[in-house]
C-alpha cells in the first residue's frame, strides 16, 4: 500500500480514492497529515502518536477512538475517516458509530458497550448505580424509537420511575438494524461531518 | 471575552429550569437538531477553548485590557491557562443538550475526528518538506555529485571555519578582558566588536547570503526592535550588523555559559521561562534598559518559541506595553530550498540542528527592517495587544508568513486532566437531567399513578457535583 515509501503511487491512490469518500486531493491532503502524525515513519500510527495531538488529548472520549485509530496504515485511516466525508453514505456514518459503541466487537450494543463509553463521557462523577439507570433507559428508548418493543418503553420507563424495586433484569441491547432504525430521525450526516 | 464568560456562569446559574425544558421540547420533536449542527464547524470546541484560553494569556504580564483593571493575579502560567479553559468550557455548556442521549457523544466524536484530520498547533512546529528540485532520474548524478560536495568538502570547511573562529575568538575576550580590565566602557565596547565579528564568522561557516532590506539597525535611544523567530541563528543573523541585547529564556548547558559570561557585555536580560515572578522582573529590566542611552538596542522574540517560518504565532504583548519605546519591527525570511533554518529545539539539540544547516548548500535570508511604530500613533486607544497585533501584521506581510492566533507556551504546556475532568462533571450533569427528565415525562403520562419518591430527592444515592465555580 505504499504504507512505507514517502510517496504515495499513483496507483494507490486511485485505488485509495474509489473505495473512500474523498477526492483526490483530499485524499492527498491526508496523506499529508498522516505522514506528520506517523512520528517514527513506521508507515502505522499507534496509539501513542495519536495522543501527541494536544487537543485530541483533551477530549474525554480519547481512550475509545484511540482503541479505535490504533496502529493504523494509510488505507485503513483513510477507511475509517471515509465516514466523515461530506459526500460519506448515511449507512458508513451509522457503521461508524455503530462501531464506535461496539466496545467488545461482538456486534451488537450491549448494555455493558454503552457503559463503557457513557463511563468515559462522565469519568468517576456518578456511581455505577446511576450509571446503569441511564445507559438502561437510553437503549429502551432507542428499542422504544425503533419499534421493537414501543408499548413496553412506556412502561419500562414507569418501571424504571418506581425505582429498582422492579427489577426488569433481561440484558438490553441494540443490533445493527434496530440501531440503524432508531436514528432514522436523527440528522447524523450533520453530526458526523469533518472537513478535510 | 470576560463578558462572555460572565455570561456563561450566569447561565450555569440557572441551568435546571432552562435545560429540562429544552429537553421536554425534544421529546416532543425528536428530529429538531438545529444546535447539533453547528458543532461541526471549521474549529472544534477544544480548538475553540485553546483560543479562549490564548486571548487570556495575553493578560498575563499586567494590564488587562480595555478597562485597565489589574488581572488578578495568578500563581503560574500552568495555572491561568487552565482556568482560562474551564472558563471556555462554561461558556460552551449550553451546546450539550437536546439530542437524544445515544447520539449525545457524537459532536464529541467528531471533534476527535476533526482533530486527527488536522490542528493548528502542530502545522506551526512542523518541518515543512521542500522537494528537492534536482532529486530526479536525469540530474541524479549532478544530485550525487551535490552530497559528496556538501558533506565530503563543505561540511568539514564549515566545521574547520567555526574551530578556528571559536578559538580566535575565546582568545581575543581574554586579550580585551586582560588589557581593557581598569576601563570597564571601553572593554565592553571592544568585546560588542568581537561578538559581532563572532556572528558574521558563523554566518559565513552557514555560507550566509542574507541580503538586508531597509534602514540598518543602530544604537538608537528607546529602541526596542521585534522580530520573528525560527532558530538561534535569526539572532546571529541580525548580531553581524549590531550588536544587540536580546531578551530571552536562559538555556542550560554550553549555551547557557555563552549567555552568562560572553554576552553580559550587551547588557541582554534572561528569564526563566517557568517563572512568572521573573516576568516583572524582566519588566523593569527593560524598562531600565531603555531609560539608558549608550547601550545596544534591545532585541525581542514576542512569539517566545521558535516556529518554521512558515507560520507567526501570537506575539506576547510584554514587548508592546512600555510606555515611549519605538517598536522596529524585523521580519526574517528564510529561503527553505538552501537551507531549513527552523530549529524545533524538542527534536534536536543545536549542534545537530548547525550540522544539518551546515551540511545544506547555504543560509540564504531576507531581512526586513521595517518603518518603525508606535503604540497609539495612528488611534489613541490602542491597547498593547492590538499593538502587538499591528506589528505583527506588518512583519507577517513583509515575510509571507501566515498570521495564526496561537500561544507559543502550548509547545510546552500540557492540558491536565483538570480540563477533561470539568468536561465530564458536565456531561454527567447532562445526563443526569435528561433522566430526570424523562421521569418526570413518564409520570405525567400516568399521572394517576403514586407520586415516585425521586421527586422528593432528586440526586437520590447520586453523586453529583455541581460545577457552577472553578
Amino acid at each position: 500500500m505504499g504504507a512505507n515509501s514517502s510517496t504515495l503511487l499513483d496507483d494507490d491512490v486511485s485505488e485509495i480514492v474509489a473505495s473512500s469518500s474523498f477526492t483526490r486531493a483530499e485524499i492527498e491532503r491526508l496523506y499529508a497529515r498522516f505522514q506528520k502524525l506517523d512520528r517514527n515513519g513506521s508507515g502505522t500510527v499507534d496509539a501513542a502518536e495519536f495522543l501527541m495531538i494536544p487537543e485530541l488529548a483533551m477530549n474525554p472520549l480519547v481512550p475509545r477512538i484511540v482503541e479505535i485509530f490504533d496502529g493504523v496504515n494509510f488505507a485503513q485511516f483513510v477507511q475509517l475517516l471515509s465516514a466523515f466525508g461530506p459526500k460519506a453514505p448515511r449507512d458508513a456514518k451509522l457503521a461508524f458509530v455503530f462501531r464506535f459503541y461496539d466496545v467488545d466487537g461482538d456486534g451488537v450494543i450491549s448494555e455493558r458497550d454503552v457503559m463503557h463509553v457513557f463511563r468515559l463521557l462522565v469519568g468517576e462523577n456518578l456511581d455505577e448505580e446511576a450509571l446503569e439507570r441511564i445507559v438502561r433507559q437510553t437503549i429502551r428508548d432507542m428499542r422504544a424509537a425503533c419499534g421493537t418493543d414501543g408499548a413496553r418503553a412506556v412502561e419500562g420507563r414507569a418501571a424504571e420511575a418506581e425505582g429498582a424495586a422492579a427489577p426488569n433484569r433481561e440484558l438490553l441491547q441494540l443490533t445493527r438494524e434496530e440501531f440503524a432504525r432508531a436514528l432514522d430521525s436523527v440528522d447524523v450526516d450533520a453530526l458526523l461531518q469533518v472537513s478535510i | 471575552m470576560r463578558a462572555e464568560a460572565h455570561r456563561g456562569r450566569g447561565a450555569a446559574a440557572d441551568p435546571l429550569s432552562r435545560r429540562s425544558s429544552a429537553h421536554l421540547q425534544r421529546d416532543d420533536s425528536r428530529g429538531d437538531l438545529g444546535s447539533a449542527a453547528s458543532l461541526t464547524r471549521s474549529k472544534t470546541r477544544t480548538a475553540a477553548a485553546l483560543l479562549r484560553a490564548t486571548e487570556s494569556l495575553t493578560d498575563l504580564t499586567g494590564v488587562v485590557r480595555g478597562e485597565g483593571v489589574a488581572a488578578a493575579e495568578r500563581e503560574g502560567v500552568q495555572e491561568r491557562f487552565e482556568r482560562a479553559l474551564m472558563e471556555s468550557l462554561l461558556v460552551e455548556r449550553d451546546t450539550d443538550k437536546a439530542l437524544p442521549r445515544l447520539v449525545m457523544p457524537l459532536p464529541l466524536l467528531s471533534e476527535a475526528v476533526e482533530d486527527i484530520v488536522q490542528d493548528d498547533f502542530t502545522r506551526c512546529f512542523q518541518r515543512t518538506k521542500v522537494p528537492a528540485w534536482n532529486w530526479n532520474a536525469y540530474l541524479f548524478v549532478g544530485w550525487l555529485v551535490g552530497v559528496v560536495l556538501r558533506y565530503g568538502i563543505l561540511f568539514p570547511l564549515r566545521v574547520l571555519c567555526i574551530l578556528v573562529g571559536s578559538v580566535a575568538f575565546g582568545a581575543a575576550m581574554m586579550v580585551t578582558r586582560l588589557v581593557a580590565r581598569h576601563n570597564p566602557q571601553r572593554r565592553q565596547r571592544l568585546e560588542r566588536h568581537l561578538i559581532v565579528l563572532y556572528s558574521a564568522c558563523w554566518i559565513m561557516s552557514t555560507s550566509g547570503v542574507i541580503a538586508y532590506h531597509g534602514k540598518r539597525p543602530r544604537m538608537r535611544p528607546h529602541a526596542i526592535y521585534v522580530a520573528n523567530h525560527s532558530s538561534l541563528i535569526d539572532l546571529l543573523v541580525l548580531q553581524q550588523l549590531c550588536a544587540f541585547a536580546t531578551v530571552g529564556q536562559l538555556h542550560g548547558g554550553l549555551i547557557g555559559l555563552v549567555q552568562q559570561h560572553v554576552l553580559d557585555c550587551l547588557g541582554c536580560i534572561w528569564f526563566s521561562r517557568d517563572d512568572l515572578r521573573d516576568r516583572h522582573l524582566v519588566r523593569r529590566r527593560i524598562e531600565q534598559h531603555l531609560a539608558q542611552s549608550d547601550v545596544p538596542p534591545l532585541l525581542i522574540f514576542p512569539e517566545g518559541t521558535c516556529v518554521n517560518n512558515e507560520y507567526c504565532l501570537m506575539f506576547k504583548k510584554g514587548a508592546f506595553e512600555i510606555p515611549g519605546a519605538v517598536v522596529y519591527p524585523v521580519a526574517i525570511k528564510y529561503h527553505k530550498l538552501f537551507a531549513d533554518a527552523f530549529w524545533n529545539s524538542q527534536e534536536e539539540s543545536f549542534a545537530w540542528h548547525m550540522v544539518r544547516i551546515w551540511t545544506s548548500w547555504a543560509l540564504v535570508a531576507d531581512v526586513f527592517f521595517l518603518d518603525p511604530m508606535v503604540q497609539g500613533e495612528l488611534d489613541a486607544q490602542e491597547t498593547p495587544t492590538e499593538f502587538a497585533a499591528r506589528v505583527k501584521q506588518a512583519i507577517c506581510e513583509a515575510a509571507g508568513l501566515k498570521p495564526v492566533e496561537i500561544d507559543g507556551y502550548y509547545k510546552r504546556m500540557q492540558a491536565s486532566d483538570k480540563y477533561i475532568k470539568a468536561r465530564r462533571r458536565q456531561l454527567a450533569d447532562v445526563l443526569l437531567q435528561s433522566l430526570e427528565a424523562d421521569r418526570a415525562a413518564a409520570a405525567a403520562e400516568r399521572p394517576a399513578a403514586s407520586e415516585p419518591s425521586w421527586t422528593d430527592s432528586p440526586g437520590d444515592g447520586v453523586k453529583r457535583s455541581r460545577t457552577t465555580r472553578f
